[in-house]
């Protein structure tokens, strides 16, 4: 059995048989790693004398897409709280992890983890289309003046309005030591920044867990509140930390210094997204100090950027019947649309735009919302021509903002009759009963000739033969021609008629 | 090739303390040479003292000091080996320090000058500082305590740059040392040779082949690492071409030695990346 992959062999596998066995399962596992539509087919070689090749392969379509989490991370230099912080996220597979850090010489940063569609080769997004692809921020041990006001600017809007979450990381160069003071991050930060000359402490210090932070998404390190209290009040010091003192209206504070009781983990609804400070740069430790199966360090900032991006949630999602079609086959669009609460949203207006294989004009497709379902929207659309098709469903949500999302199918012949070639013989016990005949299993056909022969002779009684004969071409026939031809000459010679 | 093996019996620290000042007095390679002989003089008597002077030594240094954070600290490990080929943990600390200088003056990271010892027997000590430095021309065969510590170090996120200091310009003794042993502990990683193209060589400083050779064994296919399985990542490396002699400017050309110190610096960025 061989996959490929348009036309490109991926992997083959050898399925050894049995005789009287007729049924295998093979299983093929691969790993999708290009983004985009992809047609894969499943071919079996024909076997010696094998007549039926037609179903020896199978193509299906496969729509791949890059569902991790995206996640910018901006740092000042390299540090251990960048490493371990970048390792955490990178080892899960549900986040895609960008980082640009910031270096000496002659490279000025590295960037980590990109794409080029990304577009990130000459640094921090310089354009809202360019941070929209990611759903939280990490500004690291930075100053402010490394990006430009209107950097600063975007990464503000990208929270305030379009749901993204972002979050301060602490450091001798972040919160009021980096500047940011009347900064557009400055209005978006939980925290009050203290006077420029309050510095960094470069002590170990335990952290203590408020009640709203024992409840919340973030610190939940167990499923039993008892549990999760306890690894909380076990857990290792923290090293390092930005003094705060106070915290914005609104503001959760989360987890505070046992010593000072000054807040270290806050966090905040900011418009349509989040913002949250963590005021310490030495979180690593938490890491290196305890054993190696201990997760505390990677489930609470696996945790935490989890929680900055649910406000980026995607608020529209489309689902399509089927993947592969039929030519003049219904093809069925189904889209579910949220709010920024992530409640249904009855009062959008989605519309479904349809890309036929000759990318000719698009058809617009209004979609209409189920009454059964809130938030659901249909549409139907059935397709003539053979080949792929792109469907891209655009809402406009209540408040104002706008959804995109896409989904693709085929259309084609799908050798519908050749999927389950095995024999039906309910069925043809049916045909057979229908018109008179006979269902006979294949071992037992060599008794058909007989079977016809009875049958046949059955009728003979049954009913009157007729038999069509020629009789002008017999010799009898000739014979009495020629005698007759005879006769006549003789008498006319007789007669003396000649 | 000569050797700076300090086992003298009392003030390490001081020693150390002692050599900081002059290397951050004195910048350039001459002065280097200057601060490093002073200190194999003032060390070569009590080091003839014998292998008790040098157990007697053992202590690292002061307690540790609170890390500071976003402070890179590039520290010596000091370990035990099981058979009689003594304990040479300590071979050239010059070099750590100069590259420490040098590590200060080519990036922007925050690198403390502190001549930081951690004991491997101590996990606790030794999980504070997550890269650890070390080097030996001799066998290396740790005594059970210390390869379950190196093994639960290295598997927490910790990394250890171990560097073969060459014996006789041709010895890998403590290379194959250590890579059977990280092969026999870490059966689940692939322990191979780094290849040119991997970024450990371009991260940054470019070197286009890979591996640098300064002295030893030339049939040995260059740095070998051990890949973390699912990530990738190097857990520890190993180096069989004296790198660390390289960082004390005493023995190879000027551009040889400024070749192993950006090798050591890409090295740590490695480390800081991954």
């Amino acid at each position: 059995m061989i996959l490929e992959r348009d036309g490109e062999e991926l992997m083959r596998k050898t399925q050894l048989t049995t005789p009287g066995v007729y049924f295998y399962r093979v299983d093929l596992s691969f790993q999708a790693d290009q983004k985009g539509k992809q047609t894969y087919t499943i071919r079996i070689p024909a076997a010696p004398g094998e007549t039926i090749v037609d179903n020896n392969t199978l193509s299906f379509p496969v729509t791949v897409t890059d569902r991790r989490l995206p996640v910018l991370y901006l740092e000042g230099s390299p540090r251990e709280e960048y490493r371990f912080l970048r390792r955490a996220l990178f080892r899960d597979k549900d986040f895609r992890i960008v980082s640009i850090l910031r270096v000496g010489g002659p490279k000025g940063f590295l960037l980590q983890g990109a794409e080029p569609d990304d577009g990130l080769e000459k640094g921090f997004p310089d354009t809202a289309e360019k941070l929209a692809r990611f759903e939280a921020i990490l500004l690291g041990d930075i100053e402010a003046g490394y990006l430009t006001p209107a950097q600063l600017g975007l990464i503000e809007t990208a929270v305030r309005e379009h749901g993204r979450g972002f979050c301060m990381l602490g450091g001798v160069n972040a919160f009021n030591l980096g500047g940011y003071q009347k900064t557009a991050i400055d209005r978006m930060l939980p925290v009050v920044l203290p006077a420029p000359n309050v510095s960094y402490k470069q002590v170990e210090f335990r952290i203590t867990l408020s009640e709203i932070g024992h409840k919340h998404p973030i610190m939940q390190q167990n499923s039993n509140p008892l549990f999760n209290r306890r690894t909380w009040d076990e857990a290792p010091p923290l090293i390092g930390f930005n003094p705060i003192d106070a915290v914005k209206p609104g503001a959760q504070v989360l987890a505070v210094n046992s010593q000072t009781g000054q807040p270290v983990l806050v966090a905040q609804n900011y418009g349509a997204g989040r913002a949250a400070a963590f005021t310490s740069g030495g979180s690593w430790y938490w890491l290196m100090s305890r054993p190696r199966e201990d997760e505390l360090h990677e489930k609470f900032w696996k945790q935490l950027v989890r929680w900055l991006a649910v406000g980026a949630k995607a608020k529209l999602t489309v689902e399509l019947n089927k993947d592969l079609f039929l030519p003049d086959e219904s093809v069925e669009i189904r889209a579910t649309v949220l709010d920024k609460t992530l409640a249904p949203d009855e009062g959008a207006k989605v519309t479904a735009r349809i890309k036929d294989p000759f990318n000719a004009d698009p058809r617009t497709v209004p979609m209409r919302s189920e009454l059964i379902e809130e938030g659901v929207f249909t549409a139907g659309f059935t397709p003539a021509d053979v080949g792929d098709y792109a469907v891209e469903v655009t809402a406009e949500l209540s408040d104002g903002t706008r959804a995109v999302a896409t989904a693709t199918f085929s259309v084609g012949e799908t050798l519908e009759e050749f999927r389950d070639p095995a024999q039906k013989v309910e069925t043809l016990r049916a045909i057979a009963d229908a018109s008179g005949g006979r269902y006979v299993p294949p071992a037992e056909a060599a008794s058909i000739p007989g079977l016809i022969d009875a049958r046949v002779r059955r009728m003979r009684t049954d009913l009157m033969e007729y038999e069509h004969k020629d009789i002008w071409d017999t010799p009898l026939l000739f014979a009495l021609l020629v005698v007759s031809l005879t006769v006549e000459w003789a008498l006319r010679r007789r007669a003396g008629m000649m | 090739m000569a050797r700076t093996i300090l086992e003298h019996p009392g003030d390490l620290a001081d020693w150390k303390h002692q050599v900081l000042r002059d290397v951050r007095r004195h910048l350039d390679r001459r002065e280097l040479l200057k601060a490093a002989m002073v200190g194999a003089a003032a060390l070569a008597g009590p080091a003839l003292l014998g292998r008790w002077a040098r157990r007697a030594s053992a202590a690292p240094d002061d307690p540790p000091k609170p890390v500071k954070t976003g402070t890179f600290f590039f520290p010596r490990l000091m370990f035990h080996v099981k058979d009689d080929t003594g304990d040479q943990w300590n071979t050239d600390p010059i070099g750590d320090a100069v590259l420490r200088k040098r590590l200060a003056e080519l990036t922007n990271i925050n690198v403390s000058q502190d001549p930081v010892v951690v004991k491997l027997a101590e996990l606790d000590h030794l999980c504070r500082y997550p890269f650890v430095f070390a080097t030996s021309e001799g066998y290396f065969k740790l005594p059970d305590d210390e390869e379950a510590n190196l093994k639960e170090f290295l598997m927490r996120g910790g990394f250890l740059h171990a560097d073969d200091c060459v014996l006789n310009q041709t010895g890998d003794r403590f290379f194959q040392d250590y890579v059977k042993m990280i092969r026999r502990l870490f059966p689940e990683h692939e322990l191979k040779t780094i290849p040119k193209n991997h970024e450990l060589y371009h991260c940054y400083f470019d070197f286009p082949d890979g591996a640098l050779f300064l002295q030893g064994d030339k049939s040995l296919q260059g740095d070998a690492g051990l890949f973390e399985k699912g990530t990738g990542r190097i857990m520890t490396l190993c180096s069989p071409w004296d790198y660390h002699c390289g960082w004390t400017c005493m023995f190879f050309t000027k551009e040889l030695n400024e070749q192993a110190i950006r090798m050591g610096i890409n090295i740590i960025i490695y480390y800081l990346t991954h």
